[in-house]
């Protein structure tokens, strides 16, 4: 009895150091929960290669990171107060690195660069900087950052905001923008590019197959250019847009159902030409599709002026 | 000491059109000046320059044919649209007429302005060959000078995309495969459009274009993730 007493109160301390001697491995290999103080205008650069990063911007001069990491991947979060870096490490043994997920509260003020491959990436409430790469991931922004540059190769890129600069590129992906900008430059190889709602300063949209769509209320400050090798060109602007455009499809047709102007033949009677004038001009439209087609639409009153 | 020699003084005193006494006071003054003295030299030596110059630049024969060619190739192809009406052919020989002459007129133009600037910039050796290389491109411009311009950076990415194909996913790369196809197939039909018209200034803006876009997909796919 009494030897087996001995056995059931040396259990625990069997387990225990059992579980000292896994302590740092069973830490890394599920959750995470650390934070920093830094500066309200901290840099700071995430990686994680598969999985999921969140960010959060916030009111606090400080980060803060949950999430949980695969096994046999390490958690690391290094730096100062101004520049910080945090991510997902794999060691050089590892064949093949897990999925991690990670929400990254940061000051609102903050420059991040998000880097991953086959990563979704969500941003919101972040007003610096945002540097946003994913290979195959989705990237998702809601907010205006002052500036925003995002690439994905075949992951679809969404922002609902208005961030003052933006530089967006896919190649497969599908780009689709709730908002505006005063400097903009967004392109896909084949996916859709679609932009609604924003006033632009100076706007670049552009694809090779894709097919490009335009709503919006450009104003007498505003340059446009739609450019798409293959794919239609869809501007859809209100009734009483003032602005110079000049329409080019170098092989394919161009139609105006706004201010029903009558294209004339390209040259050599090859495609088909629009440039006009409407209300005096003010704003610039250009675009240009070689094969593709171009197409004027009215926008919608907006509801208050009906 | 004397007022400086103004610059026509100078020009006159270097090509001997100065009156004898105009020609002592200037010497006399040329003799204690180095700053004009230092002018007077350079004037000499510009119009030494000048008269080195060949009396005529002509371009290569190959270009003025390939123009002639293609302004005549141009004509006749509309001419043959409307062949059974004699007065617009009879318009469009005499249009194209003057267009040889107005291109003929252009080469002169182009052949004495590469005279002047060779001329202008005789004194800066280095510059010489790039100038020739201009001047005859400025004549004409195949669509191959766009694919020039960007083929050793292409080359360059594309054999660094196909060394890293191993590190990439397999829906990366397919990715990657299937959009520089979407690309090389606009690129091709632009080529062949501008094969047939050369001069389609709005072409040749699109299919340079279309040259960067692929120059800037190659360069990110290059900067890649490996293992994405």
């Amino acid at each position: 009895m009494i030897r087996a007493r001995r056995r059931l109160r040396a259990r625990p301390l069997t387990l225990a150091l059992v579980a000292l001697a896994f302590a740092t491995p069973l830490e890394a290999q599920t959750k995470v929960a650390q934070g920093r103080a830094v500066n309200r205008d901290v840099s700071l650069r995430i990686f994680n290669l598969a999985g999921s990063v969140r960010v959060v911007g916030w009111a606090r001069d400080s980060i803060a990171v949950v999430g949980s990491v695969a096994a046999g991947d390490r958690f690391m979060m290094g730096g100062t107060p101004s520049g910080m870096k945090l991510g997902i490490e794999t060691p050089p043994a590892s064949t093949t690195g897990g999925r991690a997920h990670l929400e990254v509260r940061v000051p609102a003020g903050s420059r991040v660069w998000v880097k991953g491959g086959a990563t979704t990436i969500a941003v919101e409430g972040v007003s610096g900087g945002l540097d946003l790469a994913s290979v195959e991931g989705a990237v998702q922004v809601a907010g205006s950052p002052r500036e925003l540059r995002v690439e994905t190769m075949s992951g679809d890129i969404t922002i609902d905001g208005s961030p003052v600069w933006i530089r967006a590129k896919t190649a497969t992906g599908r780009l689709t923008m709730r908002g505006g900008s005063d400097d903009a430059e967004l392109s896909t190889v084949s996916g859709a590019l679609a932009v609604d709602g924003g006033r632009f300063g100076r706007g670049s949209f552009q694809s090779v197959s894709g097919d490009v769509t335009f709503a919006g209320r450009p104003d007498e400050s505003s340059a446009l250019a739609f450019d798409s090798h293959g794919g239609t060109i869809e501007l859809r602007l209100p009734r009483d847009t003032g602005a110079d455009f000049d329409l080019r499809s170098l092989r394919g047709t161009i139609a105006d159902e706004i201010f029903g102007r009558q294209p004339v033949p390209g040259r050599q009677g090859r495609g088909q030409l629009l440039a006009f004038a409407f209300r005096g001009g003010g704003a610039s439209i250009f675009a240009t599709t070689f094969r593709g087609h171009i197409v004027l639409r009215a926008l919608p009153l907006p509801a208050a002026a009906k | 000491m004397t007022a400086h020699l103004d610059d026509l003084v100078l020009h006159d005193h270097a090509d001997a059109e100065l009156a004898a006494d105009a020609r002592a006071a200037a010497d006399a003054h040329l003799a204690h000046c180095d700053d004009c003295r230092a002018r007077l030299e350079r004037i000499r030596a510009l119009a030494d320059a000048a008269r080195a110059l060949p009396r005529s630049v002509e371009p290569p024969a190959a270009v003025w044919s390939a123009v002639r060619a293609a302004i005549t190739d141009a004509a006749m192809r509309v001419a043959d649209d409307d062949a059974t009406d004699l007065a617009a052919v009879r318009k469009r020989r005499l249009a194209m007429r003057r267009r040889l002459s107005l291109a003929a007129a252009a080469l002169l133009l182009v052949a004495a302005s590469s005279s002047i600037t060779a001329w202008v910039m005789r004194s800066r050796p280095g510059d010489r060959d790039q100038l020739a290389t201009r001047s005859a491109s400025v004549i004409a411009r195949p669509v191959t000078d766009v694919e020039q311009r960007f083929a050793s950076d292409v080359a360059r990415l594309e054999a660094s995309l196909a060394a890293r194909r191993d590190s990439l996913s397999p829906e990366t790369i397919r990715t990657v495969e299937a959009s520089l196809r979407a690309i090389d197939a606009a690129l091709a039909e632009a080529r062949d459009a501008l094969a047939r018209d050369p001069a389609d200034g709005a072409l040749r803006e699109l299919f340079s274009a279309t040259y960067e876009r692929k120059l800037d997909f190659l360069r990110r796919a290059d900067r890649l993730v490996s293992r994405s």
